[in-house]
């Protein structure tokens, strides 16, 4: 089956390679949305957490053996512990370094600031202790296999497991954030948190384990991320510009806005290389053919573009609390 | 108390005057008259994300300024490294570049990893008259360029074109089939390999087209590959030839693995280095094919070569990257030469740059010669296999030399670029 000259099945494959990049935006972007919508800070150092991730998930899955689980271990301890010693450290950072800009001027610019710095500390820190050259980290052999094939392409596990474990994750951050009681206060904490404080309630240690978890969300991105792209000191710097056009795109301090907003990005993305292959013929204002090779181009391009008319027509997102960046 | 007398008070005015100019005056004053080293003044930028192959540049210049010396020097005199980090950042280049020739008055330019900084630094060779000893690939020489290509400027290094005619004359002799498709990152450097395409696609008879058979993947942002995969599978061509860097071609080749690329297509990679299977993983690169300028196995055939990958494995621990053989050995063909001649003061540069001019050297892989009209290094190309894991020796040894390709066939001809005679007589 064919419409406008793609093959239903190479739609399908797009559709597919758009999910799994909007999971990965989804994951990143949900913890950088925690963290600004309870504590207002926009966190620049979001992509260098996820860095670290990955490095730490690369030096816990060398260390693992497994004599039952073999080679595979490595990654699944990796994927389980990950998230935890992020925590801990985010957690650790929040007490020692955020805790002091609360309350004095300019909290919010200040925290800009530190987490600016921290994006340009933590990749030297990285090649300080890990060496220079990227890290090899690769996919488990569990997950080399392919699922089924559409047309020529192969759905592999891999990439299949990134978006079940994305979706998992998303329902599980639900269920803690408006099912639990710590989900009840952090949401309080976000809306007034001086009536919260007046309730009786330790604001503080919530801002430190909502800080926390954000950037366990950080780090556990940056394991599952790792085996399909490099684990280098700079690869927080470039994803960390798509993930700010999720959360713009999709509302900051919003739970539902980086989901949505990362799978239609995603999907955005993967589909528009497809418009060069369509029969349909696009021209230009001066009348000449616009190629294939400019719609491969425009793919990234566009997201921006996207971001910028969602700032024009609705500032805080299409799922952002109103008022957000007051 | 003493009264502070006019006398008294001009001695101390004056011994103070003396220590805040003798401090603050340019370096080439305070070095005075006394026997002034020869200054190689070296821009790299050991922070960023070339930062191991900028490391081994350094290494390599610092040894090729090491064994000069050892040898007695220039002209009696000792060469002096002044090396300068520019962050990746193309102003902090300039700003460099401008301290060391207007404050350090160093006697020769060198550096840069990538082409904003070689344009850079070629436009000040051109204004300032000095050499500039250009370590990235040649890319003044290009035919858009060359023009613009200062007659000081000279490299080790390749053009866009011989990286291109090494691996596709590798595909042609192989029989690894006639239908070629590109995937490139879409930057400036990919697209200095467009024009080599159409010439030797032609010549080779192999199947390619500029307008259909390359799949363009946005550039920085982007590092998913994927979404150019549907493409080549439906196009079903004999070869993928990708052109990417670092941490980029790291990506194409782990998401090519995973979805099984390489299992259906034969997958060249324009050009590479040992950091990115390295950063890719043991019997990453297995089955995949790459150009490189060097090799560090190139030491069991050249002695020279030994030496340089044995010291460098003494200081960094780890093997000699192409980035540092070829610092290692332009470096050491200027010095060796101004050493011969004597040429080595700035108003002798273009004496010296005509004796480079068609010089034949041979440091760390066979006879390499400079090119009079464009300054083009015509030296080998290695066509590189992968290892499996199975047939590694070492945590290093992922690659190997497989083939070569070297002759000025490899090249555009000076005629075709519209350049008659030396460079150095086309002064700016």
């Amino acid at each position: 089956m064919a419409a406008g000259g793609v093959e239903f099945s190479e739609f399908v494959q797009h559709l597919f390679l758009g999910l799994v990049q909007g999971s990965f935006w989804v994951l990143l972007a949900l913890g950088l949305s925690i963290i600004f919508g309870l504590m207002g800070i926009i966190n620049f150092g979001h992509g260098a957490f996820y860095m670290l991730g990955a490095y730490v998930g690369f030096t816990v899955s060398d260390l693992v053996f497994s004599p039952f689980l073999g080679p595979n271990a490595g990654f699944i301890v990796a994927l389980a512990m990950v998230p935890v010693v992020m925590f801990a450290l985010g957690m650790v950072f929040e007490r020692y370094v955020i805790s002091r800009i609360y309350n004095t001027e300019n909290e919010r610019f200040s925290g800009v600031l530190i987490m600016f710095g921290m994006s340009i500390f933590l990749p030297d820190f990285v090649r300080l202790i890990w060496g220079r050259p990227g890290k090899p980290f690769n996919i488990p052999p569990m997950f080399q296999f392919s699922l089924f094939k559409t047309g020529t392409l192969d759905i592999t596990a891999y990439r299949s497991f990134t978006i079940i474990t994305a979706a998992i994750l998303v329902a599980l951050l639900w269920v803690l954030i408006y099912k639990t009681n710590l989900g009840m206060m952090i949401r309080a904490g976000t809306n007034n948190n001086t009536m919260v404080k007046v309730l009786g309630i330790n604001v503080s240690r919530i801002w430190r384990l909502t800080f926390g978890l954000g950037i366990a969300l950080a780090g556990f991105s940056g394991v599952m991320i790792a085996p399909l792209f490099a684990v280098d000191a700079t690869m927080g710097e470039l994803i960390l510009v798509q993930t700010f056009i999720v959360v713009v795109v999709g509302g900051m301090g919003s739970f539902i806005g980086p989901v949505i907003g990362g799978l239609i990005l995603g999907q955005l993305w993967a589909l528009t290389p497809l418009v060069g292959r369509t029969q349909y013929v696009v021209q230009n204002w001066t009348g000449t053919v616009i190629g294939p090779d400019f719609w491969e181009k425009a793919s990234d391009i566009l997201l921006f573009i996207v971001m910028a008319v969602i700032l024009l027509l609705r500032p805080r997102g299409l799922f952002g609390q109103e008022g957000a960046f007051d | 108390m003493s009264r502070l007398d006019r006398r008294k008070f001009l001695k101390g005015a004056g011994l103070i005057g003396g220590i805040v100019a003798a401090q603050t005056a340019p370096p080439f004053l305070r070095e005075g008259l006394g026997a002034r080293p020869i200054k190689w003044g070296s821009i790299h930028p050991t922070t960023g994300p070339y930062s191991t192959e900028a490391f081994d540049q350094v290494e390599g210049v610092k040894i090729a300024i090491e064994d000069v010396n050892k040898e007695g020097g220039v002209d009696g005199r000792e060469v002096k490294l002044l090396f300068r980090d520019d962050q990746f950042k193309w102003d902090q280049t300039t700003t460099h570049a401008l301290d060391l020739i207007d404050n350090h008055r160093i006697d020769f330019l060198a550096g840069s990893m990538v082409g904003p900084e070689e344009v850079r630094l070629n436009e000040f060779s051109r204004k300032r008259k000095i050499i500039y000893a250009n370590y990235p690939q040649h890319i003044m020489s290009t035919p858009g360029n060359a023009k613009k290509m200062s007659p000081l400027f000279f490299t080790a290094n390749t053009t866009p074109y011989q990286l291109c005619a090494s691996s596709l004359t590798y595909i042609a002799k192989n029989n690894l089939g006639k239908k070629i498709h590109c995937v490139f990152d879409d930057y400036i450097w990919p697209k200095m390999f467009i024009p080599a395409f159409e010439k030797l696609t032609k010549d080779f008879n192999l199947t390619w087209n500029a307008n259909s058979s390359v799949s363009w993947v946005p550039f920085p942002t982007s590092m998913d590959y994927s979404a150019t995969f549907p493409r080549i599978l439906k196009e079903k061509p004999d070869v993928v030839y990708a052109l990417n860097w670092g941490q980029r071609q790291v990506a194409f080749v782990k998401q090519a693995r995973e979805a099984g690329l390489d299992k259906k297509v034969k997958i060249v990679l324009g050009a590479t280095e040992i950091t990115m299977p390295e950063a890719a993983g043991l019997g990453s690169y297995h089955g995949f094919n790459a150009a490189m300028m060097w090799h560090p196995s190139l030491a069991s055939k050249y002695p020279a070569a030994k030496t340089l990958n044995d010291k460098f494995l003494a200081r960094r621990k780890r093997p000699c990257s192409s980035y540092g053989m070829l610092a290692h050995d332009l470096t050491r063909l200027i010095l060796d030469t101004a050493r011969e001649t004597k040429l080595y003061k700035r108003r002798d540069h273009f004496k010296l740059a005509k004796v480079l001019e068609g010089k034949k050297f041979q440091y760390s892989k066979g006879v390499c010669e400079i090119r009079a009209c464009d300054h083009v290094c015509i030296s080998e190309v290695f066509v590189m296999r992968g290892k499996s894991k199975a047939e590694m020796k070492d945590k290093f040894d992922h690659i190997e030399v497989i083939g070569s390709s070297s002759g000025e066939g490899n090249t555009v001809s000076c005629e075709a670029k519209g350049l008659k005679g030396p460079a150095s007589e086309r002064r700016a």
